[in-house]
């Protein structure tokens, strides 16, 4: 009854008081097997094989009480304690207690070997446990005689540790073939290697009792001795899936660890990023506020400017003013422009303003799959020399004709405009005259790293072509 | 006979559009107000024909004075008059149901030749808008987008209007290229702004609509 209480409160984080019983028995059985030494060898063999288990029992308890997940070893515990009391019950005076002995390893060994493969059935629980009062309660009530019930019961407990550890080994092998790793198949192999001896063993043992009492007494204490043997296997093999256990665990924590720095390092650059994008955002906002108070303020007196000058200079001059303003403040941003939609928006001005002055307008743009865009800068300075140039025409050429052209070419956009009025006056070639706006044309052509060459003679009409990098 | 309403804040160039105004439409009464409250006072009580309205205001937006004048006098021409060339701008502001727009730094000869134009009902288009009225449109008739707002589309003719206008055509060319007269293209160019109105409001109806239903849950 100790040693049936001893595994079940094994799983408790405490020390166990199975620790203690095995502590307690690893003394007399250690020695006994002094006593033992001299004549019969294997008597000494099993005494020291018995404080190996006791030895083992100790350390699997250790381990298994501090993994939950090491539980059915207590069964392995209490087949081992199981053994190692059978072996110091010896004595004559003890016999009663060898039957419930038995049948307790039979249901360690039983629960252990099914319960390490999840393999669990509750009448296997009930009919393992009503053993373990049949049979001890029959032999009692046979009063202990060496009759027909002591060998069929033994014949009977063999036999179903035999049937457990090939429905183990099954098991494995199906697991097996579900899903094969290096681990796993290695330890298929190890099971294999403790079982099938084991299993070979006792099946022998219960033939050779069956049919030859002298093989028996000869061959049985080897065969005895696969079982201890095989427990002390299975101990091994458990601490030793617990150390590997360990290193997996170690494994998984630098996995975890990395996976979380990364994590974290993510949740760093998203972070950044939304403090960027706020950035912009607060950026837009103030821009927004900044061009809402200069058109509102400076806007309004420019305007006012341009509107009540009496001189057209500088009514001129607010005007651009108020376009650099705007500038200034789309800047911010510095949008390029399209050159396909600049070239829209110039047609659509040039064309119109042309009309009205009664002078046919000729517009050429270059094939329509241009992708070039323009510098936010570049675009309003290129359409004031347009403008500019539309104005010379109306007011000064008195012109019929004009054909602006547009190409881009090696990289530069080359805007030409042509028309057939009079050309500019010989007297004005030298200093370039204000009403015409030719210098600050080319000055602006420069601004840009571009050009701007004006043709012109009396009679010939007017050519300029501004060149300017894209 | 004809009734202008003029909403300007600063007394300068509300005086200098006045003298325009006057030049275009001799014979027209002119009612003056510098503030959007007026404005929506004045709209309430009087009839008008044409509203040349700012949009930048001391107490408000002039789309809050078109979309009024949408609700309670369709037939008037909203005309914004601003000094913000931009199509942020001035995009809302066509949504909301204006006829057109003009630039307050435009020469005086300019401003007068639109003005006569649009009294003619040739409401002016530029390529920038063209193009952002092309991008809308486009954006709503992807399949993402509610269906009530397909029902709002363009035709193909329209498009193609706005295609050429987005190219630097004037209307009269783009006339002449389609093999119609001044006044048909000038339709098609107020229905183009009028189906803007309509899909603006389309969207904003079902954008409460949504709010409508979440507020609910």
């Amino acid at each position: 009854m100790t040693s049936s209480t001893a595994p079940r409160a094994s799983n408790a984080r405490r020390l166990p008081p199975f620790l203690l019983l095995s502590a307690t028995l690893l003394c007399p059985v250690a020695a006994q097997a002094q006593a033992f030494a001299g004549p019969d060898w294997t008597a000494t063999l099993r005494g020291w094989v018995a404080a190996m288990l006791a030895l083992m029992a100790t350390v699997v308890g250790l381990v298994s009480s501090l993994h939950h997940r090491e539980r059915p070893a207590s069964f392995l515990i209490g087949m081992m304690l199981s053994w190692v009391v059978l072996r110091a019950a010896a004595a004559p005076s003890a016999a009663g207690l060898r039957p419930l002995l038995l049948t307790l390893l039979v249901l360690c060994g039983v629960q252990y070997l099914l319960r390490q493969m999840n393999w669990k059935r509750s009448w296997i629980d009930h009919a393992l446990l009503i053993q373990c009062l049949v049979v001890p309660a029959s032999l009692l009530l046979t009063g202990g005689q060496p009759g027909m019930l002591g060998p069929v019961w033994q014949a009977v407990l063999s036999l179903e540790l035999v049937a457990a550890m090939g429905w183990a080994l099954w098991l494995r092998r199906e697991r097996l073939k579900a899903g094969a790793d290096e681990a796993s198949s290695r330890e298929f192999v190890l099971m294999a290697a403790l079982l099938l001896p084991t299993m070979a063993a006792l099946v022998a043992e219960r033939l050779l009792a069956a049919s030859s009492d002298l093989l028996w007494i000869s061959a049985a204490p080897w065969l005895n001795l696969m079982l201890p043997v095989l427990m002390l296997g299975l101990g091994l093999q458990l601490v030793n899936s617990v150390a590997h256990a360990r290193v997996d665990a170690e494994k998984r924590i630098a996995a975890l660890e990395q996976r979380m720095n990364e994590r974290i390092a993510e949740v760093e650059r998203s972070h950044s990023q939304l403090a960027e994008q706020k950035l912009e955002q607060v950026t837009e906002r103030e821009r927004k506020r900044i061009a809402a108070d200069l058109h509102d303020d400076l806007g309004a007196k420019l305007l006012t400017i341009v509107h009540t000058s009496e001189s057209d200079r500088i009514s001129t001059l607010a005007r651009e003013a108020l376009e650099e303003m705007r500038l200034s403040v789309r800047g911010l941003t510095g949008k390029p422009v399209h050159l396909i939609d600049a070239l829209g928006d110039w047609r659509a001005e040039v064309v119109s303003r042309l009309g009205q002055a009664n002078i046919l307008a000729e517009w050429k743009s270059p094939a329509e799959d241009i992708e070039h865009t323009f510098q936010a800068r570049s675009y309003v300075q290129t359409t004031r020399i347009l403008r500019e140039s539309v104005s010379n025409i109306i007011k000064h050429s008195g012109a019929t004709h004009a054909t602006i052209s547009s190409a881009v070419q090696d990289g530069d956009f080359i805007l030409t405009i042509q028309d057939n009025g009079q050309g500019i006056p010989s007297e004005l070639d030298g200093r370039l005259d204000r009403g015409h706006g030719m210098a600050s044309m080319k000055s602006r052509a420069k601004q840009m790293h571009g050009q701007c060459l004006v043709e012109s003679g009396p009679g010939w009409g007017t050519v300029i072509r501004l060149t300017i990098p894209l | 006979m004809n009734h202008i309403l003029l909403l300007e804040d600063i007394p300068e160039i509300r005086a200098w559009l006045k003298a325009l105004v006057k030049q275009v439409f001799a014979n027209a009464q002119i009612t003056e107000c510098s503030r959007v409250q007026d404005a929506l006072a004045l709209v309430s009580g009087q009839r008008f024909t044409l509203a040349l309205l700012d949009l930048g205001l001391p107490d408000g937006s002039g789309v809050e004075v078109i979309a009024a004048l949408r609700e309670k006098q369709p037939e008037v021409q909203s005309v914004i008059v601003t000094i913000h060339d931009d199509d942020e701008h001035l995009f809302p502001a066509l949504q909301a149901g204006a006829f057109g727009y003009l630039l307050k730094e435009q020469s005086r000869e300019l401003l007068v030749e639109q003005l006569q134009r649009m009294s003619q009902g040739e409401p002016p288009l530029s390529p920038s808008i063209a193009r952002k009225v092309i991008a809308y449109f486009a954006a709503q008739a992807k399949p993402s987008s509610q269906a009530l707002l397909h029902e709002v589309s363009l035709t193909d003719r329209e498009t193609e209007v706005l295609l050429r206008v987005a190219k630097g055509f004037t209307l009269p060319e783009i006339g002449v290229q389609l093999g119609l007269s001044r006044h048909t293209i000038a339709d098609y160019v107020k229905q183009i702004y009028r189906k803007l109105n309509v899909s603006s409001r389309a969207e904003a109806a079902l954008e409460a609509q949504r709010l409508g239903l979440f507020g609910r849950n």
